[in-house]
C-alpha cells in the first residue's frame, strides 16, 4: 500500500547530503555574528518608564507626508519584526512610501509594572505620545497604525480620541474574537483569568509564547528545525532565518491588570463590538472611530484569523472604510519578500491620499 | 575540548576543522561498508547507527559550537540537533528495510510500529502511570517538554519530597484518604496546607495526564488518516521519493487532525483545565512561601504588590493633577498678559497661541470641572469665545447639538450632560 519508490543508495544519499548540509551549517551558524534587533536608524524622541517612543531617520529626506505616522505594536513580542533586515523591512517601505515613522517600543515590563491598566497604557502612554507628536510637528491630528494586540489599542484610543486622529491603519487586529475559527480564543474561554493573574502578576511571555507555537506545533516545533537544514549551507538564508528564530523567542511578560483586561473583555467577552468595553472611566464606542479607516488583514493568518479583523466594518462609524488582503500568514505580511512590494506601498499611497 | 572557551577564533577554528574531517572519515568508511552489504550480495547489515554517529559528532563539536555562541543560536542548533537525530533514526530504520528490497513493506511496519508506540503511549496514560512518551520526530521534546518545563518552573519554590507524594498516581485512592485524615495538634494549620497543596498537585497531575492523552490520541488519529492519505496516493500512481517527503506528508496530516481536536469542547476543557489546576497548585506555594518569609522577616509578593499598587495610583493622581495644573496656567496667561504684558511663555506651544486669541475679557471659568471636558477641549472652547459656565448653562438642545459638532465631540456634550452640569457648578457658586 505504501508508495515510498527508495533504494538503499537513495538512502545513503539523502542522509549524506542531509548530514553534509547539517556539519556545514554547524560551521555557517558559528560565523553568524551579532543579530541586530531592527536594521533602519533611528532616534528617541519621547521616553518614559520603559517605553521609548522611536523616529526612524531616512537617508535622505523622503518624508512627503507631513503628517506623522505612529505605529502602534502588541504587547506581546518586539517590534523590530517591523524592520528585521534591510530588504525585508516594513518600516523601511512606508518610509520610502512618504510617511515620516514614528514607533513606540514598549519593552520589557516586569513585576514592577503589574498593575498597568489599559486605560494607562491606551489613555496614558499612547496618548502622551500622540501629545508629544502633535507639539513636534504642530499639528492637532496624527495618523495611526497598529498592529495586532496594538491594532486593538489603536481603535480603543481612536474611539475615545476621534478629535487627534486623522487616519487609522489597523494591521491583523482582531476586532471581533469569537469567529469560529479563531483557536487562540477557543482555547481560553474556559482558563480562570483572575487567578491566573492574581497568581502570577504579570503573565510570563514564555508561556504566552508556548501558546501561540501550540497552534501549529508540528510545524512550528518540529518540522521548522529539520527544514532549516536545506538552507543551513547558506549564510544569508541561514542569518534570515536566525532573526526570525531570535525574534520568536524574544517575548516580554504582559503587565498583570492589561491581560486580565484583554483576556476578559475581549477575548472571553466580546465586548469590544457589543459597546461594552470600559477603559478609564470612558466607553469605548467603535461608532466613535469616524475617521477614514483601513484594514489590513493576511489572508491565511493563523492567529487572528481575515474573519476576526473583518468584522471591523460592521462596527466603525467610519463612513471612509477600505481594506487590503494579503495573501499570507500573521508574520508573513511583515517579513516576506512578496508582502515588501506590496503592502507598505499600497498603506502608503493611502496614507498620502486621505 | 573543554578547554576551548580559552582559546582564540584560530584555535576553535582548527578544532572544528578536525572533528570535521573526523567525522567525514567515518562517514566514508560508513557508506562503503553499506555497499558491501544490500541487495544482491546475499547479506544484510541490518540496522546501520547513524545516529550514535551524528551523536559522537555533536557530543565533539558541541562544545566547541556553544562556547562561540550567544543563547539563541545555542538553543536552536539543540533543536536542530533533536530533530536530525530522530530523522537519522527513522532512515537507519528505512534504510535496513530496503536492503531488503522491501521500503514498500517499511511504510507499513513504520505505520504499524508507530500506531504501537501510540497505543502504548495512551495505555500507559490510561493506566494512572508516569507515562514514557515516545519522543518521535520532536513530539516530547519540542512540544510537550516545553510546558513541562515551564510548569516545573512555577512550582520550584516548593519540595514536594517533604510531602512524602507518591511520585505516580498508583494508589490515587489511598493518597486520598490519607489526605482526607483531619489534622491535629500544634501544627495543625500548617498540615492544612501542606494537604491542600498535595490535593492540588494532584490535581494538577491528573490535568497533565488528561492533556498528553489527548496528544497522544491525536496523534494516533493523525496515523490513521496518513495511511488513509498513503493508500489514496497509492491508487493514484503516485509514490514518496524520500524520507523527508513521507515525513512533511506526516506533519501535514497531523497538523490538520490537531487542527480540528484545538477547536473542539472537549480541548477546550483539557487546556482550561491544565492551566487552570496549574495556577492553584501554584497560588497555594506562594501562599505557603509568604509565610515561611515573613517569618524570617524577608518582604513578602504581597507587601511588594501592595507598595507597586499605591505607587501606580499615585502616579495617575500625579499625572492628573499636573494636567489640571496645566490647565490652569494656561487659563491664566492671558488674563496675565493683559495685565502686565509679560510674553515669558510667548510661542511656547500652540496651544497657548490659540488661547491669546479668545477675548480677553477677565471672567474665565475653569471649564475642565465639567467631567468629560479635559484641559485640550476646555481649550477648544475657550478658542470658540466659551469661557464661562453660565454660557454653557443657557444653551438650548440645538445649539449643544451644533457646540458637539464644532468640537469634533460625537455627542458626548449631550452625552455627558456638559449644561446640566455647568448648572450645577453654577448653583454651588452661588
Amino acid at each position: 500500500m505504501a508508495p515510498l519508490n527508495m533504494k538503499p543508495d537513495d538512502i545513503l544519499n539523502e542522509v549524506s547530503s542531509f548530514n553534509k548540509k547539517l556539519a556545514q551549517g554547524m560551521g555557517n551558524l558559528m560565523d553568524i555574528g551579532e543579530i541586530s534587533e531592527g536594521v533602519t536608524p533611528r532616534e528617541v524622541v519621547y521616553e518614559e518608564d520603559k517605553l521609548k517612543l522611536y523616529r526612524y531617520l531616512p537617508e535622505e529626506d523622503s518624508r512627503t507626508n507631513k503628517v506623522p505616522l505612529l505605529i502602534v505594536y502588541a504587547l506581546v513580542n518586539r517590534p523590530y519584526m517591523t524592520d528585521l533586515q534591510e530588504n525585508r523591512s516594513t518600516i523601511r517601505g512606508l518610509m520610502d512610501a512618504g510617511q515620516d515613522v514614528y514607533l513606540i517600543d514598549w519593552g520589557y515590563a516586569d513585576d514592577a509594572d503589574r498593575y498597568l491598566t489599559m486605560d494607562d497604557y491606551i489613555n496614558g502612554y499612547i496618548d502622551r505620545c500622540v501629545e508629544a507628536l502633535m507639539a513636534r510637528h504642530n499639528t492637532d491630528k496624527i495618523n495611526l497604525l497598529g498592529i495586532c494586540q496594538g491594532g486593538t489599542f489603536s481603535l480603543c484610543y481612536s474611539a475615545m480620541h476621534p478629535d487627534k486622529v486623522r487616519n487609522l491603519v489597523t494591521m491583523v487586529t482582531p476586532v471581533d474574537f469569537h469567529t469560529p475559527d479563531n483557536i487562540l480564543s477557543h482555547w481560553v474561554q474556559n482558563v480562570d483569568v483572575d487567578l491566573a493573574v492574581d497568581t502570577m502578576g504579570n503573565i510570563s511571555g514564555d508561556m504566552l509564547n508556548l501558546t501561540f507555537l501550540n497552534v501549529k506545533p508540528y510545524q512550528l516545533m518540529g518540522q521548522k528545525y529539520l527544514g532549516v537544514v536545506d538552507i543551513m549551507d547558506n549564510p544569508d538564508a541561514l542569518k534570515n532565518f536566525m532573526r526570525m528564530e531570535k525574534w520568536i523567542f524574544d517575548s516580554p511578560d504582559q503587565a498583570g491588570e492589561t491581560y486580565r483586561q484583554f483576556l476578559k473583555d475581549f477575548f472571553q467577552g466580546n465586548k469590544l463590538i457589543t459597546g461594552e468595553v470600559e477603559i478609564g472611566d470612558q466607553i469605548v464606542d467603535l461608532a466613535n472611530v469616524t475617521m477614514p479607516v483601513l484594514n489590513v488583514y493576511a489572508e491565511q493568518d493563523h492567529l487572528v484569523p481575515p474573519a476576526a479583523s473583518k468584522a471591523l466594518k460592521e462596527y466603525v462609524g467610519s463612513k471612509d472604510y477600505s481594506e487590503l488582503s494579503f495573501p499570507g500568514g500573521h508574520i508573513g505580511i511583515y517579513v516576506s519578500g512578496r508582502a515588501q512590494k506590496t503592502v507598505p506601498p499600497e498603506i502608503g499611497k493611502w496614507l498620502n491620499a486621505h | 575540548m573543554a578547554s576551548s572557551s580559552n582559546n582564540g577564533p584560530n584555535e576553535w577554528f582548527s578544532e572544528w576543522m578536525k572533528v570535521q574531517q573526523n567525522y567525514w572519515e567515518s562517514w566514508a568508511q560508513m557508506a562503503q561498508k553499506a555497499a558491501t552489504y544490500g541487495p544482491g550480495t546475499g547479506q544484510t547489515a541490518g540496522i546501520p547507527d547513524w545516529t550514535q554517529g551524528l551523536d559522537q559528532w555533536w557530543k565533539a563539536v558541541g562544545p566547541i559550537m556553544s562556547t562561540n555562541q550567544s543563547d539563541p543560536a545555542s538553543d536552536m542548533m539543540q533543536r536542530v540537533m533533536d530533530m536530525s537525530r530522530n530523522f537519522m533514526r527513522f532512515a537507519e530504520q528505512g534504510y535496513a528495510s530496503s536492503q531488503q528490497d522491501d521500503t514498500q513493506q517499511f511504510v507499513s511496519h513504520w505505520l504499524e510500529g508507530m500506531e504501537d508506540l501510540f497505543s502504548g503511549w495512551i495505555g500507559q496514560l490510561s493506566g494512572d502511570n508516569r507515562a514514557n512518551i515516545p519522543d518521535w520526530l520532536g513530539l516530547r521534546k519540542n512540544m510537550l517538554d516545553s510546558w513541562d518545563h515551564f510548569a516545573n518552573q512555577l512550582t520550584s519554590g516548593f519540595d514536594f519530597s517533604a510531602l512524602d507524594m507518591p511520585g505516580v498516581l498508583k494508589g490515587k485512592e489511598e493518597f486520598d484518604r490519607l489526605l482526607n485524615t483531619p489534622a491535629l495538634g500544634q501544627w495543625r494549620e500548617h498540615q492544612h496546607h501542606l494537604q491542600l497543596i498535595a490535593r492540588l498537585a494532584i490535581e494538577y497531575q491528573e490535568a497533565d495526564l488528561a492533556y498528553k492523552l489527548a496528544f497522544a490520541k491525536v496523534g494516533l488519529h493523525g496515523l490513521e488518516e496518513l495511511r488513509k492519505r498513503l493508500q489514496k496516493m497509492s491508487e493514484a500512481g503516485e509514490s514518496l521519493e524520500n524520507f523527508r517527503a513521507l515525513y512533511d506528508l506526516w506533519v501535514e496530516v497531523n497538523e490538520q487532525v490537531y487542527g480540528e481536536f484545538a477547536l473542539t469542547d472537549e480541548y477546550q476543557v483539557i487546556y482550561g483545565d491544565l492551566t487552570n489546576t496549574l495556577m492553584a497548585l501554584r497560588k497555594e506555594i506562594n501562599v505557603l512561601n509568604e509565610k515561611i518569609h515573613k517569618a524570617m522577616n524577608i518582604p513578602t509578593r504581597s507587601e511588594v504588590n501592595t507598595i507597586n499598587m499605591r505607587l501606580q495610583e499615585q502616579r495617575r493622581e500625579t499625572r492628573r493633577l499636573r494636567a489640571e495644573l496645566d490647565a490652569l496656567r494656561k487659563q491664566l496667561q492671558p488674563a496675565k498678559k493683559g495685565k502686565s504684558g509679560s510674553n515669558k511663555n510667548k510661542a511656547k506651544s500652540v496651544k497657548a497661541n490659540k488661547a491669546k486669541k479668545a477675548p480677553s475679557k477677565n471672567d474665565y471659568d475653569n471649564l475642565s470641572e465639567i467631567k468629560g471636558i479635559g484641559p485640550k477641549m476646555a481649550e477648544k472652547l475657550y478658542a470658540l469665545g466659551i469661557r464661562t459656565f453660565a454660557q454653557i448653562a443657557e444653551m438650548q438642545a440645538g445649539e449643544l447639538k451644533e457646540l458637539d459638532e464644532r468640537l469634533n465631540a460625537n455627542g458626548r456634550v449631550i452625552r455627558e450632560n456638559w449644561s446640566k452640569q455647568a448648572e450645577t457648578l453654577l448653583g454651588i457658586d452661588k
